[in-house]
């Protein structure tokens, strides 16, 4: 025990005798270090966890559906990437192997590629990628973030709701929605 | 879900110091709570834990008891972390630390998915709050 105890001692002086002040590091981004009140990368990361979490629980996922997203509408005051929260989204379900996902933003690129391989002369059409085979989604991604900021003399509060849902696109019916709810205080 | 071998431990964080310094002693030793933090194992213990698969994904439930009578409340944080066929870590995206906010004398469960049908088994960790 008079051992462990030493040991543990050891340690403790080290860790603090060691400064990392001035010093470029890098950490874990996947670790927790607010350093604000607003909408900050360990937000980014919870709300992907969860949404991602909640989406392949659902048994719509069992059928690999074919989703495609649209922007998360930004209801807050300040600047929120809400595309990397999509695009976060987007690669861990792919990721998953259990849904597929279209972009339509880039159909018409794609389309316009399609045609030039198909009706330029100059194309080896043996090579040429066939037109027809588009798939259709079944899903729309969508949400909001909202936020309710509250200060008094001697305390900041900040609260962020996250809703995304998937609109069924045959039936418009709302197959899945979760939300995650965020707040962080502040204390003067 | 008899292949499943949940693996839980406590890890070893050195309280009292803004370093971000940690050791995790990890230990193999199957269906078992590990503690090698003697401090923080005096402030919470893992009451409980059970396992079993979602649309053929692993989810984990821990159950979490805040033995301080003192608030400590947003001052612990948790992680999962999952892994595949001959012990290789898979879905690591999404093995994130989160925060656990515990009222004093609190329990709560925690549910952990792996998202990825790979996975078999899992760790759990949890640490007090490491400031940058």
């Amino acid at each position: 025990m008079r051992e462990f105890i030493g040991v543990l001692i050891i340690f403790l002086f080290v860790g603090c005798a060691t400064s990392n002040r001035g010093e470029v590091m890098r950490v874990d981004p996947k670790s927790m270090n607010d350093t604000g009140l607003g909408f900050g990368a360990e937000d980014l990361h919870i709300v992907v966890e969860k949404m991602v979490s909640s989406m392949l629980k659902h048994q719509l996922f069992d059928g690999a559906p074919v989703i495609d997203i649209k922007d998360i509408e930004n209801r807050t005051d300040e600047h929120i990437d809400t595309k990397a929260i999509t695009d976060s989204i987007r690669t861990m379900v792919i990721k998953s192997n259990r849904a597929k996902f279209v972009d339509s933003s880039i159909r018409p690129t794609l389309i316009d590629e399609l045609n030039y391989q198909n009706s330029n002369k100059y194309m080896d059409k043996t090579k040429s990628k066939q037109i027809g085979k588009h798939i259709a989604q079944g899903y729309i991604l969508d949400g909001a973030i909202t936020a309710i900021k509250q200060r008094n003399s001697n305390q900041v509060s900040y609260f962020y709701k996250i809703v995304l849902q998937l609109h069924n696109i045959e039936t418009a019916s709302i197959d899945w929605i979760d939300e995650q709810e965020i707040r962080k205080v502040y204390t003067k | 879900m008899s292949k499943i071998i949940s693996v839980i431990f406590i890890s070893l964080m050195l309280v009292g110091c803004t370093n971000n310094q940690s050791s995790n002693n990890l230990l193999t030793k199957p269906d078992k709570v590990i503690i090698n933090n003697i401090p923080l194992s005096k402030k919470v213990k893992i009451i409980g834990f059970s396992t079993r698969f979602v649309n053929n994904i692993l989810e984990a439930y821990i159950e979490v008891q805040n033995l301080s009578k003192q608030n400590y409340n947003g001052k612990f944080e948790y992680r999962f972390k999952w892994y595949g066929k001959e012990k290789y870590e898979v879905g690591q995206d999404l093995s994130i630390w989160k925060p656990l906010f515990l009222d004093a004398l609190d329990s709560k469960k925690i549910t952990g998915f792996a998202s990825t049908e790979k996975a078999e088994s899992f760790k759990f960790y949890i640490r007090e709050i490491q400031k940058p």
